[in-house]
């Protein structure tokens, strides 16, 4: 039976490797219906799904990923998460959970940790007197010894959900410009690419490295230069308002194209709770 | 203005104040340092800075500036300036250079702003804490202070040369974290039901943020503006 199955999937995987041109084959399907949601949605659809990803690993790792041996190794090399999600995550922290305790259990852990080696340290300096040996050789050993155990509390890799929206990047823009492929049979995103708000410039520019055939490139240049024209007749718009009119809370607020046109040359991939989800 | 020597070179007057109010404020000072500095030059640039060659020439180079200092930029163009016009044009020049074949090739002008702060904040910090030729007033006030984040403690102790301040670094660190762990496991303990009745402190209430604000290196403000 298991011959029989082998033999399948290589005859399926050898089909699909001599049937299609390489690299124009249909991705997956949860990422088509992913694309079709936030193509129907404004802004750049890569940062809407991204910023969904981060969400999406963000509770993931407050209801059980941080509590994995794997990943406490893990939380121990990178000291916890970076600064931007860090505070992505106290701020779904009460939202998911309610009360701080999962991530205030994590943090005291990696405190007791922080205060370990900074003991260490301290011994050190106490062991030999950092400044306090005439012998020159002694003391450069023991300064050396001393940064030797400050690194310790260095952070040695990167924070873990970085790493994983750095690792999603690819999987997305490639799936994307795949599904504008003819060969993908995916009219329906073509047409709604068409009639979206584009991509953000940062996503045009990863989008443009990836190979692609000529009608897709075409597609995406056209596009995305009637989306650059369209955010400058937004920004005349402004320029022409005057120079002492102050802003108005509601535009502010209600995210009008303004803010679309930071967005946009930015992108926006980091979730935050005025974006949405739970919040 | 007035200046004086420090162990390695002359502190301005001004960084003394600034490291002053740093120290004032709560949570690590030189996380606020290196933001403050962050957001000043996105202050300076909407109201005469781009009118400035070179600054534009580094805008234009770093494609605009990276997530978070777009977001302070749109906060800041409405708040502190009332005229959304300077970033308008800011943008408008920006959007007209970027053709299909640009590429970004330095990072953001802001980051590194902050980063270059951040430098001479730690090194301005090795000269105040010297023993013989820094400032006595600023010794004492780092000394009650509630210490540096996880970064800034570990890039402090390898700029510092000596040992006398690293020792001081050091105890003040070890007081601070000893004194959030207390707080921190308080407000872990309060969460047993046997001893959920039992009121929290507003310092073990917040404790579980301040833990992740000093290892993660950030200020308790950027939490709110996330």
């Amino acid at each position: 039976m298991r011959a029989t199955l082998k033999s399948m999937f290589v005859a399926i995987a050898k089909r699909d490797r001599t049937g299609r041109p390489p690299g124009l084959y249909r991705p997956d399907r949860l990422l088509i219906s992913d694309f079709k949601e936030a193509l129907r949605k404004p802004c750049c659809p890569l940062c809407r799904l991204l910023r969904q990803a981060d969400l999406h690993y963000l509770r993931v790792f407050l209801r059980e990923g941080k509590n994995d041996g794997r990943m406490l190794l893990r939380l121990l090399g990178s000291w916890g998460l970076c600064a931007r999600h860090s505070s992505a995550l106290v701020r779904l922290e009460p939202v998911e959970r309610g009360d701080g305790l999962g991530t205030g259990t994590l943090y005291d852990w990696l405190l007791d940790q922080a205060r370990r080696r900074l003991a260490d340290v301290r011994r050190g300096l106490d062991a030999d007197g950092f400044a306090g040996s005439s012998l020159r050789g002694n003391r450069w050993n023991s300064r050396k010894r001393i940064h030797k155990l400050i690194s310790r509390l260095a952070r040695k890799t990167p924070c873990p959900a970085c790493e994983s929206q750095r690792q999603y990047v690819p999987y997305v823009t490639e799936a994307f410009v795949r599904a504008l492929e003819p060969a993908a049979g995916l009219p329906q995103i073509r047409e709604m690419y068409l009639a979206s708000d584009g991509l953000c410039i940062p996503h045009w520019q990863a989008v443009r490295e990836l190979p692609a055939s000529g009608e897709v490139r075409a597609l995406i240049a056209a596009k995305q230069r009637d989306r650059l024209a369209a955010l400058k007749a937004v920004l005349d718009v402004e320029l022409k308002r005057g120079i002492a009119e102050p802003a108005s809370g509601q535009e502010e607020s209600g995210i009008p194209g303004y803010s679309r046109i930071l967005d946009a040359v930015a992108g926006d991939t980091t979730w935050r709770p005025s974006e949405g989800g739970p919040v | 203005m007035a200046a004086f020597r420090g162990g390695t070179g002359m502190i301005h007057v001004l960084t003394l104040d600034r490291w002053q109010a740093a120290l004032g404020s709560g949570g690590c000072p030189v996380c606020r340092l290196a933001q403050e500095a962050g957001r000043d030059f996105l202050v300076h640039l909407l109201r005469e800075g781009k009118a400035h060659a070179n600054v534009y020439k580094r805008i234009r180079e770093a494609g605009g500036f990276c997530q978070d200092h777009t977001r302070w930029l749109a906060r800041l163009g409405a708040e502190r300036l009332g005229d959304r016009r300077s970033l308008a044009r800011l943008y408008g020049w920006l959007l007209d250079d970027l053709d299909s074949d640009f590429i970004p090739t330095s990072p953001c002008p802001a980051c590194e702003a902050a980063a270059d702060y951040e430098r001479a904040s730690l090194a301005a910090l090795r000269d105040l804490l010297h023993p013989d030729t820094g400032d006595a007033d600023l010794r004492e006030r780092f000394a009650a202070g509630t210490g540096l984040c996880l970064n800034h403690f570990v890039a402090a102790a390898s700029v510092i040369e000596n040992g006398e301040s690293l020792r001081m670094v050091t105890d003040v660190q070890a007081r601070a974290w000893g004194a959030l762990s207390r707080d921190l496991k308080e407000y872990l303990r309060k969460h047993d039901y046997r001893f959920s009745r039992e009121p929290k402190t507003p310092a073990e209430g917040s404790s579980w943020i301040r833990a992740v604000a000093t290892i993660s290196g950030t200020t308790l403000e950027q939490f709110e503006h996330a």
